[in-house]
Formats: C-alpha cells, sequence, structure tokens
C-alpha cells in the first residue's frame, strides 16, 4: 500500500507531468480525501507554478548572431560544395566516409592532366625558384641535393616531405606534403605548354572543395587563392608561378591521403594536431615498410626531393612563418645527412619510381573506428593485433593505436585488407548494437570473437536488500537499479575455505541450465580466508553518520545507533573509534577514542539526533581526513559512511569526493557505505564505495544490521585481498557463445587484468563472492567428446593488503566436469542459478527467454528442500517470487 | 545529411531554448552564442561522421551543456546553473508597469525559493520546468537513473516547499535546509 509519504513523490511526478493516466487518477481520489496530502499537493503546486512563471519568464535571447549562424552554415556548407549529381554518381552505395575517397580519386585525375600540361615549365621553375630559396638557408641541401631532385627526385619526395611532417608544426601539416600528385605528374609527363594561371585557378579551386574535411581549411583557402594570383601577375619572378605550382600539388596531395585517414571519423575531431599525429603515423609507417623492401630503400631517396618544396614554398611570401620555416628546413637538413650516401639510388629514373611506387609498394591505408574497446578487448595494440590476427589479418602493433580515452582505433592495413578490415569492424559494431537489443532474449557474445571476460570483484548487496524492500512494499525496482551480481552475493553458497597459505579457494561448477535448453550455467565460486594471525590487527574505524532531518523517518538513525553499538561490540579494546556527525558542518564526537571506553562512546553516541541538513560531501571528506589521521601502519583503517542518501551532494561535488576517496584507498583507507532507507541517491552511493573499495550495503532492519556488524563482520570489515580481479577464458573450441551475468559496472579489458594499476575490488575475511556465466557450447559436441578439452580456465588475481604483493592463480574446467543434468548439480549451484534468474527478471522484464517467476520458483524449491531448508535468505528468496506472482 | 533547409529548421526550432540554456550557465550573452553555435557545428560533425541522434533537440541540449561546463572550468569559474539569471535585466517590449513589478516579485520569491537548491536539483528543476524536459531526457542529459532523476527533482521540490512554507508563515524563518 502506498503510503501518505510516497505519494507526496508521487505528486512530483504528476506536476511534472510523468505519471501515468491511472496513477493520476489514484492520486487525485487520494487527495481528494486525505487533508494532509490536500495541503502538500497545494503547496508543491504553489511552488512549482512560482518556479514555472518565473524560470519561464526569465528573457534570454532568442536568436544567435549573424555571425554565429554564418559559422555554422559554413560548417555545414563543407560538404556541399561538390555537387550532388557528381557525389551520388561517385559515392553509389557507399557510406559517408567513401565519399572522401572517391573525391580525392577524382582530383588526383584532375591533377594528373594538369601536372601533365604544366610539368616542362615547372621543372624549369622549380629549378629557380629552389636557387633564389635556397640561397639564404640552404646551400648545404642545395649542394648535395640539386641534380639528383630534378632527375630523380619525383617520386621521393614523399619521404623527405615525411620526415618534414612529423617535425612541422600541425598548423602547417598541410603544406610540405605531394608525393602522389609529383609522381603522377611524373608519369604524364606530356611537353604541354600553357599559361599557368587558368590552370591554378582551376585547381585551386577544386582544392577547398574536396578537402573541407580538413579544420585547417580556412588557411589554406587563403593560401590557394593566393596562387593564381600570384600566377598571374605576368611581372612576376620566375620563382613565383614555381612556388605556386608546387603549392597547389601539396595542397592536393594531403588531400589524397588524408582523405582515407579520415574517412571513418572524419571531423569527429578534427583538431590540427590530430590531423598531424595521423599523418605523422601513416608517413613514418610508410616509411617504414618501405624500408622493408628491397626493391627501394625510401630513406635514401630522401635528400633528392625534399629541398625543392621547401624553397619554394618559402619564397612564396608571408605564406609561412620564420620559425615555421625553419623547422621544415630543420627537418629537410636532417633527411639529408640520413641519406646522403645514398644519391646513386637517387639517380634512377623516375620512371622506376613511378613503378615502385605505384606496383611494388604497397599503400598502407589508415582507418579509424570508434568501438567499445573494453568490450572487445582491443585496449592495447598488442592485444588488437592478436584479434586481428585471428581474423586472418596480419596488422603489426605499431600500426595500430588505440585510443581509450575516445574508444578509438586507429590501424594501417595493407591495400586488399580494407575491405575485410572494414567488414570485421561493421561486424563488430553490429555486435556491440546487438547486445542493447532484448529482442531475441539476453544477448550474448561469441566466443570467437570475444574468448576472455575479465571483471573486478564486487562483493556489494545493496541491490538486492533494495529491490527486496520494494517487493514487499508492492512495487518493482526500477530495471536499472537491479544489479544481478549483488542479488547473487547476497546468499551465502558456503563454499569451502581454502587451504591455508592460499588467499582464495575457487570452486568452478557446470550444469545444464534449468531455464534455458541448450545452455549451461557456469557458477564460479570464490572463497576468501578466514582470518588468520591477522585477527589480532588492530584497526581504525571511522564513522560518519548523515544526521539529517530525514533520517529521523523509519527509525534510520536509530538502526545507524545500533550498528555503531554492535561495531563498538566488535572492536578489540585496542581498536578505536573516531564518531563524526552530519550537519552543515560536521561535528567530531568522538576522535580515536578506544573502544574499551564504552561510556564516552555511549554517550556520544546518545547525542546523535537527525534534523537540519547535512552536507554529505563535507562530512565524507572530513571522515576521510580523520581517517587518515588515525591510519596506523598495519592495522586495518575503515571509514563507516552511514546515510539515507538524501543529503545536499550535488553532481558538482561528486568529483572532488571520489578523489578524496580514492587517494585514501591508496594510502589503506577503505570503506564501508551503509545505505539506510532506500530513497537516496543509491547511484553515487555505489559509486563511493567502488572508488574506495568498498562495500555497498543496505540495511532496512535491525536483524540486517545484526548480521552485518555481528556474523559477517570479518567478511564485512576486515579485508584479505585487494584489487581483486577475475578472467574467464573460454575454450573457442568447446564453447559457442556465452554472457556473464551481471558485473555490468566492472567489467575491465583483458589487459587490465595483469595491469596493477588497474584498481578493483576489496574482498573481506571468510568472504564468498560468485560470478554466473551463461554458455552455448560449441555446435554438434557432446560433452563426451571433449571431456578432457578445457571448457574454460578461471584466473584470481590479487593483492595481499600488508605488503601489496600481487598473486594469481589459475583453474580449470574440463569436459568432463560438466554435470550431466542440472539435478545432478549441488545446491548452492542451484540457489546461485534461481538467484541470478531472478534478477534478471527484474532486470530484463521485457526480455524474452528469461524464465517466469513460477519456473523460478519451481526451481528454487530443489535447494530449498534440500540444503538450505533451513536458510533464512533462500526461506525469504520463496516469499519475495511469491509476493511477485 | 543535413540538407540547408533542414539545418535552418533545426537552428530556428532550437536556438532560442539552447540560448536559455547556455545564458543560464554562462553569463555573458557572447559566450552563450558561441556555446550554442559550437553545439549546433558539433552536431553536424557528428551527422557527417554518420552518428545517428534519436532526438537532436536533447542531443543539442546535452552537448550545449557540456560546452557551458567545460568552458566554465577552463576558466575555473564555479560550475553552477543560475535560476535566477534573466529576471533582473530590464525587460524590453510593451510590458505594463505591474506586469514588471510583478515579474519583481516572482523573481525575489523565487531567489528564496531556490535558495538551498545544489547544482544537480538546479538543473533538473531548469530542465524540467522551464524546458519541459521529460525525467527521460533529463536523464540522458544529465547522465543520471530516469528513477533518480523524479528522485531528486522531488527532493528539490521539497526544499522549495520548505522555503515557500517558511516565506508563508509568519515566523520568516530562514529556509532552505532539507
Amino acid at each position: 500500500m502506498t503510503d501518505c509519504k510516497d505519494r507526496a513523490m508521487l505528486m512530483t511526478d504528476f506536476l511534472a507531468g510523468e505519471l501515468d493516466e491511472a496513477a493520476s487518477k489514484e492520486l487525485l481520489s487520494h487527495i481528494e480525501s486525505c487533508e494532509s496530502c490536500r495541503k502538500e499537493f497545494e503547496e508543491l503546486k504553489a511552488v512549482w507554478s512560482i518556479a514555472e512563471t518565473s524560470l519561464k519568464g526569465a528573457k534570454f535571447e532568442s536568436s544567435l548572431a549573424p555571425a554565429n549562424y554564418e559559422a555554422i552554415f559554413a560548417e555545414a556548407a563543407r560538404k556541399e560544395e561538390v555537387p550532388k549529381g557528381w557525389r551520388r554518381l561517385l559515392t553509389k552505395s557507399y557510406g559517408v566516409g567513401k565519399e572522401w575517397e572517391m573525391l580525392a580519386a577524382v582530383a588526383v585525375v584532375v591533377l594528373v592532366v594538369l601536372a601533365g600540361m604544366m610539368l616542362p615549365a615547372l621543372n624549369s621553375s622549380r629549378e629557380k625558384a629552389r636557387r633564389i630559396a635556397c640561397a639564404s638557408n640552404l646551400r648545404l641541401v642545395n649542394a648535395l641535393g640539386n641534380e639528383q631532385s630534378d632527375k630523380g627526385g619525383f617520386g621521393a619526395g614523399g619521404a623527405g616531405q615525411a620526415v618534414a611532417l612529423c617535425e612541422a608544426p600541425a598548423s602547417q601539416m598541410a603544406l610540405p606534403e605531394a608525393p602522389a600528385a609529383e609522381f603522377i605528374m611524373k608519369e604524364e609527363a606530356v611537353p604541354l605548354k600553357k599559361s599557368f594561371g587558368g590552370h591554378h585557378a582551376l585547381a585551386a579551386s577544386q582544392a577547398p572543395s574536396s578537402r573541407d574535411g580538413l579544420k585547417r581549411a580556412e588557411d589554406e583557402i587563403s593560401a590557394s587563392n593566393a596562387a593564381p594570383q600570384v600566377a598571374a601577375a605576368p611581372a612576376a619572378p620566375a620563382a613565383k608561378p614555381a612556388g605556386s605550382a608546387l603549392k597547389l600539388d601539396k595542397q592536393d596531395a594531403p588531400m589524397h591521403q588524408m582523405a582515407h585517414l579520415d574517412r571513418k571519423e572524419e571531423e569527429s575531431k578534427p583538431s590540427g594536431s590530430d590531423v598531424a599525429r595521423k599523418l605523422a603515423m601513416a608517413d613514418s609507417s610508410r616509411m617504414k615498410d618501405r624500408a622493408s623492401d628491397e626493391t627501394m630503400d625510401f630513406a635514401k631517396q630522401a635528400p633528392a626531393a625534399a629541398p625543392v618544396p621547401i624553397p619554394a614554398e618559402s619564397s612564396m611570401a608571408g605564406s609561412i612563418s620564420p620559425a615555421e620555416a625553419k623547422g621544415r628546413v630543420r627537418s629537410a637538413l636532417k633527411a639529408n645527412e640520413k641519406a646522403s650516401d645514398a644519391s646513386a639510388k637517387a639517380k634512377e629514373g623516375a620512371k622506376s619510381y613511378v613503378d615502385t611506387d605505384a606496383e611494388s609498394e604497397p599503400q598502407l591505408k589508415s582507418f579509424s573506428f570508434n568501438l567499445n574497446l573494453k568490450l572487445w578487448d582491443l585496449t592495447t595494440a598488442s592485444d588488437a593485433s592478436k584479434f586481428l590476427k585471428g581474423k586472418g589479418l596480419n596488422v603489426p602493433e605499431n600500426l595500430i593505436k588505440v585510443d581509450k580515452a575516445s574508444n578509438k582505433i586507429i590501424l594501417q592495413v595493407r591495400p586488399g585488407d580494407e575491405e575485410r578490415l572494414e567488414k570485421l569492424f561493421e561486424d563488430l559494431r553490429r555486435r556491440e548494437d546487438d547486445l542493447g537489443s532484448f529482442r531475441n532474449g539476453i544477448p550474448m557474445l561469441e566466443t570467437a570473437m570475444k574468448p576472455v571476460s575479465t571483471f573486478s570483484i564486487d562483493v556489494d548487496t545493496a541491490s538486492y536488500t533494495l529491490a527486496r524492500k520494494l517487493i514487499l512494499e508492492g512495487r518493482r525496482p526500477e530495471p536499472d537499479t537491479v544489479r544481478p551480481e549483488e542479488f547473487i552475493n547476497y546468499f551465502d553458497y558456503n563454499y569451502k575455505s581454502p587451504e591455508p597459505p592460499a588467499v582464495f579457494s575457487v570452486k568452478l561448477e557446470a550444469a545444464p541450465s534449468p531455464f534455458r535448453p541448450g545452455s549451461y550455467e557456469l557458477v564460479v565460486g570464490v572463497q576468501s580466508r578466514k582470518l588468520g594471525p591477522d585477527a589480532n590487527k588492530p584497526s581504525s574505524f571511522t564513522v560518519f553518520i548523515d544526521s539529517s532531518g530525514s533520517m529521523a523517518q523509519r527509525g534510520r538513525m536509530d538502526l545507524a545507533k545500533k550498528c555503531v553499538e554492535l561495531l563498538q561490540g566488535q572492536m578489540k579494546a585496542s581498536d578505536t573509534l573516531t564518531l563524526i556527525a552530519g550537519g552543515p558542518e560536521p561535528e567530531i564526537l568522538l576522535d580515536r577514542v578506544p573502544a574499551k571506553a564504552k561510556t564516552v562512546i555511549d554517550r556520544a553516541v546518545a547525542k546523535l539526533s537527525p534534523g537540519g541538513s547535512t552536507n554529505l560531501e563535507k562530512g565524507v571528506v572530513t571522515a576521510y581526513q580523520m581517517a587518515l589521521r588515525a591510519c596506523r601502519p598495519g592495522s586495518f583503517n575503515r571509514v563507516i559512511v552511514f546515510t539515507d542518501g538524501i543529503a545536499e551532494l550535488g553532481a558538482r561535488n561528486s568529483d572532488a569526493i571520489l578523489a578524496q576517496v580514492s587517494s585514501a584507498r591508496a594510502r589503506g583507507v577503505s570503506n564501508t557505505i551503509v545505505g539506510l532507507g532506500g530513497d537516496g541517491d543509491e547511484k553515487l552511493l555505489e559509486k563511493l564505495a567502488d572508488d574506495g573499495d568498498g562495500q555497498f550495503i543496505f540495511l532496512d532492519s535491525e536483524e540486517e544490521a545484526q548480521t552485518a556488524f555481528t556474523e559477517s563482520f570479518a567478511a564485512k570489515f576486515r579485508e584479505v585481498a585487494r584489487d581483486v580481479k577475475i578472467q574467464v577464458e573460454f575454450n573457442p573450441e568447446s564453447v559457442a557463445r556465452y554472457r556473464q551475468v551481471g558485473y555490468q559496472n566492472r567489467q575491465l579489458a583483458k589487459a587490465d587484468f595483469r595491469n596493477d594499476k588497474v584498481d578493483a575490488g576489496e574482498v573481506g575475511a571468510g568472504q564468498g563472492v560468485t560470478a554466473l556465466y551463461e554458455m552455448k557450447l560449441a555446435a554438434k559436441r557432446d560433452p563426451q567428446e571433449f571431456r578432457e578439452n578445457p571448457i574454460a580456465v578461471v584466473r584470481i588475481r590479487y593483492k595481499l593488503p600488508e605488503t601489496l604483493e600481487v598473486q594469481e592463480r589459475e583453474f580449470v574446467l574440463k569436459g568432463s566436469d560438466l554435470r550431466p543434468s542440472f539435478e545432478a548439480a549441488p545446491d548452492n549451484f542451484k540457489l546461485a542459478c534461481s538467484v541470478a534468474e531472478f534478477a534478471e527478471l527484474l532486470r530484463y522484464p521485457e526480455a524474452p527467454g528469461v524464465a517466469n517467476v513460477g519456473r523460478i520458483g519451481d526451481i528454487l524449491a530443489q535447494p530449498a528442500s534440500g540444503v538450505y531448508s533451513n536458510d533464512q535468505k533462500a526461506m525469504e528468496l520463496r516469499r519475495l517470487l511469491s509476493a511477485l506472482h | 545529411m543535413l540538407e540547408p533547409s533542414a539545418l535552418t529548421e533545426l537552428v530556428r526550432s532550437n536556438e532560442a531554448q539552447l540560448l536559455r540554456c547556455a545564458s543560464r550557465y554562462l553569463r555573458e550573452p557572447q559566450d552563450a552564442r558561441d556555446a550554442v553555435q559550437e553545439a549546433f557545428i558539433r552536431l553536424i560533425k557528428a551527422l557527417r561522421a554518420g552518428q545517428e541522434i534519436d532526438s537532436p533537440p536533447a542531443w543539442l541540449c546535452r552537448v550545449t551543456r557540456n560546452i557551458c561546463l567545460d568552458f566554465l572550468k577552463s576558466k575555473r569559474l564555479k560550475v553552477e546553473l543560475s535560476l535566477e539569471a534573466g529576471m533582473d535585466a530590464p525587460q524590453e517590449g510593451a510590458e505594463s508597469p505591474d506586469g514588471e513589478a510583478s515579474k519583481k516579485d516572482d523573481a525575489e520569491m523565487l531567489k528564496r525559493l531556490v535558495e538551498g537548491l545544489d547544482g544537480r536539483e538546479r538543473e533538473i528543476l531548469s530542465l524540467k520546468v522551464e524546458h519541459g524536459k521529460s525525467y527521460k531526457e533529463i536523464a540522458s542529459i544529465l547522465d543520471l537513473s530516469v528513477s533518480n532523476v523524479g528522485f531528486i527533482l522531488h527532493g528539490a521540490m521539497k526544499k522549495m516547499q520548505k522555503a515557500y512554507k517558511g516565506i508563508e508563515g509568519a515566523d520568516g524563518a530562514k529556509a532552505g535546509s532539507l
């Protein structure tokens, strides 16, 4: 039955227009009949209307300035400059990204024609240009490179420039890059003399339209506009036309390359430096590739052409700042030094370079994809390379770049592989989408695509207790507050304790699923050791109790007090307790008081009274400060926060608080967040516990408190391992598909498992943790057939809290370990399966294939009439199931 | 892809709301305009990159907010939304003196009501009451769960209700806490 307090919340929903018709009717009719609710409603309505009138009444500008429109439409127009018919023709069925390549191709064709026309004149004027400009700063280069550059430098131009590229400032990236255009020029060397200006104008106008993907467009447009002007000036010295001609090539050439660089991400991140980085990468890798090719030593060709474009550009009045020019010259010189011994090679005919470049030198193509790297375990170049190898694509690690922050992978492949690569990533992305769709049941992962599942251990149970409260009240929890792992971990599976000195025992159990024919359930049961010699280690507890007004409700404060009392009972005489009460400013009631000072503690606890507001942020921060002060080496240090979550803790502050929590964690202070009540900011509390390697538990009764602070005290308050990670590697031969139940917020990438810097969950003494998977075995294979084959390898990795020593253990589940039937499985396995199904029923109410309440109840009856016949928690679960019925 | 006409339409139909939103974070109208401009540009880029955007208005709203927050952070300014903004400025147009006075009252009243609200409550209040966004949209804009949105909004309402009672009540007690 909904009581008046909950109705107040419905009133807000009603005013917000978020209440459906039936509920609105029910609410209104209740308001009619209930005096206090009517008053409440009137007030809320008044507040709402004041807020609405004044917020809506506030005057702001209602339209952008013309300059803003211009900027927006200019951005949109970048795409529209090529006539649509053209584009359609070119792109055909390709996606947006393909346009670039096609446009690039068109631009190259245009260039070929143009270049052919202007080549003879170009050569001579280039010579002059070089002489003029080199005089000042490139004597050395000139001496070396003059002749070669004329004879053989075309194909090699790219190399020198590639070096220049790596060093040149990002904003100038576009300028010194012309390999493609240049070699084509040579190939098509038709002695056709024509006036420069006209062609330049044509090419220059073409350039910006096809290059618009690049952010530096503005700079270039002005530069390219300058070209025809210069060329057209009749009195211009000979160097100038040359300069402009080169300029032209250089503008278009990078476009041709960048087009595919950027095709996938386009302008999603169009900063100059980004483009520069990619280009640099593309070029350096191409160089590597060439270096390995015997027919042509790319680096050695470098000097030949390097000097050419540089002086030519320097002659472009004012287009390059001195610093930039210097940078480029320096890099050109570098290229020269490297290769000064190789002029002989460069003297070979231009045609041969053309051939090499065009035929035996496969141009690597760069691709960039956005996808969930963690999901596919592609967070490192080495993992990605291995993954691709498994898919028949040979991409060495150095050609792969991953950016975890933006979930982007950039890789380069040889021609011929592009299509497969694209298909593969399209497939991954489609799978990613499929994972969000529950039309065909809860989605599973294909083992071939992702054989390894890695996660951080989670010992929270709050999600279950919260759901239980709601169900017993006749409601259902919001699906996104249901975390199946917390449901599963609420129950006791009585796994065997590890044999000392082991810290963990791991029990693997698999049997056919009782809910989905053809599926197997795999239960990974982890049990930590009971407290050994550590039992006598001193402890410092720092308790913060939220004392806001809402804590008065439903005995929340009393429950918190009860917990402190129980905690005190568990503490050894020498353990210390620090107690902080909430409020606008936190109040320190006890500071490192030994547990034996019972009367002092009792008096302080009695002082706690709810009322007013609590600044949870300040409270938690203070608690951590106190805890750090109380922190003794070789002791357990823990902050315990009691709150109903209804406190002032805005999103703006949560970062600060979380940072404090993590840094204290590094200094040995962990936490336990105790949620009381159940309408608080549960998401943040979970995050607090998560970041502090702690636990988030939810208490709604004295019995719960009793259990938490007595029976499972050691498990909850004494850690035996930190950063506990589990990795399950499925054998694709045996397992076709699988999925993990829950642990959504705890997923790690494969590479994180052995990266000891990656944080994970803490496990207390004598604690059991269970993870559950559903698997589909590989088709047409009888389990008997692969009895000896491993089904899955499970690894657990953790740090010992005292020494931070890292340990890793491995456990194997073989085909012969599979139970022939669900009935043959042990009771704790059956219980885990039932609980998991129950959680998923609440989490994915719409997904087909999830068992209904009745079926889960039937399955649960098996363990509940066996080992669990006296288990309170199992009995309670049966009650919940019948309440849902 | 976005056709020019569609873009015009998109800008027309969203600019006012986005400016409103941005102006509550950024004091300078010029900054607000730039933020909105940037949001549109990002939308165009996102669409061009093939990103699928279910609801451009909500997407724009979220992005505008992020741009504003980034801007404030980069300037090391307090990252907070002002519910009081836009009310003290002299009103243009044909407002009657009465209307003017009642606006002033409203402003004063609102100021006292929202005094105790924290940043997130302010944001949700603005998105819901001022912009009429659904819980779901708000959840996606602020990256919260849907139930949380309702919950926080209710918390804000309760705070305001308490403040309201304080103002209404003769004792005039200072209000605004939980």
